[in-house]
């Protein structure tokens, strides 16, 4: 089975290269010190909005910061905290998606009011009323998107655990006499894990996208902190002398959620039996802030 | 009655959004409860003293308790009545409707550019299903759905801007520069569309009619257009509402790129420098603006597609 899965990912090269770049930016990620040639937050006013060179690969910015070094550190600004809203939301979702699916009933019914009135929302509302009272920072940002979003995964854990729990081998296990937590844990959780990790890594995706953009718009992450949403705020009034600043996070955005959306892709089409593809809803990183 | 129940069940799956959001506009106010005293003193020209302090207190209500003054403050709300803008003096209401029309023709034409590129995208892919230009239609719009609609905007801006100088960098709300910041919000949209509407039309190639029509001799592009269309339109149209209904709350990022006058960018241009009123204001309209065009969309779509019952 995990075999016959691994072999057809590592057949699609889409997924295979949105893997390797994802693992790449991982690893910068945590090794962004090392990596970034030069301190991202060291603040040379001789050197600012230099060209690229072999000193500065990528030019520097108007404070006389390497572009580069802020671009990497910004991997771990963006990605971990995409990782750390997808795992909450995770923790939060699937839990309660798999008690609102097989016990039903009044609990179902409460979870899944709950869900719909966190979907909605407009998440820019939100994020404007929560940053207006708390004031702006990426901990909050974070915050509402967890508020915001551990309803989908409810809903998609929902709806799988309640097909999985009508077929032979759970009923089968229930006749047998099983606990409840046997089943959820042996039967039901290993079915749904598929569509779970698809779906997270997709979620990664359109979380680096919103946050970026709300950082870009002044409700995240705010300067100095290297973030790609940042860096193309700071860019925005150099658009006619120095363009290159706002291309290099864009760039970089892009490529780190395209690759998330192969990986996941990727994964969704080995995870699942031929001829259902794309079975796991899709949601994309479409934004609107 | 079947359609009244549900009518009314979504207004009270309605009801608990508008009580959170109404009680954390309420709380911004609260933020620093001394500060608004002072703020609207100073907006008002008074030197903030011990004693015009505690007027302004009683005179805004600030001593009752926060239940009392919350209720006190959804009666204004509920008139549309924010207060006056801490920058412009201003009644709130007037500041953001007049911005309203601004946002709302760059949604219109968002939504409308949406369409108008899907639906030839989506019966070109379909035609020539499984083979090079419906690849190619699936790759660009799966990139078009993912990419970040600002930064679309900023590239947008820099080549039609700065490079090729057709378009002016500051658009300035004036209708004939609205191409630019619509085309931008519309890529993400039409993405998503064109897949959809591909998606349905080549189930419905699959269905009996448009093999009958096939059969009449209609060409194949025919038969789609003139009876799959149509019919493949519905949940586009479905989508198109939803969105809209996002659109009409103003799209901070691409109305400050492209220097729109709408409301999105006036409510964080207000955030930047903590004109509360507005803030609220924005928060409650926008939300109440949503939920409407929601509400009329689930009623509208009762009568055009039968299939939807009560759960």
């Amino acid at each position: 089975m995990l075999k016959s899965i691994i072999r057809k990912f590592f057949q699609k090269r889409s997924a295979v290269l949105g893997l390797i770049v994802a693992l790449l930016m991982v690893f910068i990620g945590i090794f962004a010190e090392q990596v970034a040639p030069h301190d991202a937050y060291a603040v040379d006013i001789s050197q600012k909005l230099l060209d690229p060179s072999a000193e500065y690969p990528l030019g520097t910015d108007q404070l006389g910061r390497c572009i580069l070094s802020r671009l990497i550190l910004g991997t771990r600004t963006s990605l971990f905290s995409a990782i750390i809203v997808t795992v909450i939301i995770l923790l939060i979702g699937v839990p309660l998606g798999i008690i609102a699916g097989y016990v039903g009933g009044i609990t179902d019914n409460i979870i899944m009011r709950m869900a719909d009135v966190a979907s909605t929302f407009p998440s820019s509302l939100l994020a404007l009323a929560i940053v207006g009272i708390f004031g702006p920072s990426l901990r909050n940002l974070i915050l509402v998107f967890i508020f915001l979003w551990w309803a989908p995964f409810a809903r998609m854990v929902r709806g799988q655990v309640m097909k999985i729990k009508e077929m032979e081998y759970v009923l089968a296990a229930v006749a047998a006499g099983d606990s409840r937590f046997r089943i959820i844990v042996r039967h039901i959780l290993p079915n749904t894990i598929s569509s779970i990790i698809v779906y997270a890594t997709l979620r990664i995706a359109a979380v680096i996208v919103h946050i970026a953009s709300f950082s870009f718009i002044g409700l995240g992450s705010q300067p100095p902190t290297a973030d790609w949403g940042v860096m193309l705020n700071d860019g925005r009034q150099f658009i006619t002398s120095h363009p290159l600043m706002l291309v290099w996070p864009g760039v970089v955005i892009a490529v780190v959620v395209l690759a998330f959306n192969a990986l996941g892709e990727g994964l969704n089409d080995a995870m699942t039996p031929t001829s259902e593809e794309g079975a796991v809803v899709k949601e994309t990183g479409a934004v609107n802030v | 009655m079947k359609r009244f129940k549900l009518i009314l069940l979504r207004i009270v799956q309605i009801i608990p959004v508008l009580l959170i959001v109404t009680m954390l506009a309420f709380w911004l106010s609260n933020v620093s409860a001394g500060d608004v005293a002072t703020v609207t003193l100073q907006s008002k020209g008074i030197q903030p003293t011990e004693e015009s302090l505690a007027a302004i207190r009683e005179e805004l209500g600030l001593n009752d308790s926060l239940p009392v003054q919350y209720v006190n403050w959804l009666k204004k709300a509920c008139r549309l009545d924010f207060g006056v803008s801490f920058q412009t003096n201003r009644p709130v209401t007037e500041e953001i409707f007049s911005r309203f029309p601004a946002t709302l023709e760059l949604a219109i034409s968002a939504s409308l550019l949406a369409v108008i590129f899907a639906i030839p995208l989506a019966l070109f892919a379909t035609r020539y299903r499984d083979s090079a230009p419906d690849h190619v239609i699936r790759v660009v719009s799966s990139i078009g759905a993912t990419m970040p609609d600002f930064w679309i905007g900023l590239m947008l801006l820099y080549l039609f801007g700065v490079q090729l100088k057709i378009a002016p960098i500051v658009a300035g709300s004036k209708i004939e520069n609205i191409f630019l910041p619509a085309f931008t919000l519309s890529i993400q949209y039409a993405a998503t569309y064109t897949r959809v509407l591909r998606g349905n039309l080549v189930e419905i190639t699959r269905i009996d009619y448009i093999k009958a029509a096939r059969a009449r001799g209609l060409s194949e592009g025919g038969a789609l257009v003139k009876h799959g269309l149509k019919n493949a339109m519905l949940p586009v149209i479905t989508l198109m509402g939803v969105n809209f209904g996002k659109l009409v709350g103003g799209q901070v990022a691409i109305e400050t790129i492209f220097s729109w006058n709408g409301i999105g960018q006036f409510a964080i241009s207000c955030m930047k420098v903590k004109d509360l009123p507005v803030i609220q204001g924005y928060i409650i309209i926008v939300l109440l603006a949503y939920v409407i065009v929601n509400l009329i969309l689930d009623i509208v779509y009762m009568y055009i597609d039968p299939r939807i019952k009560v759960e």
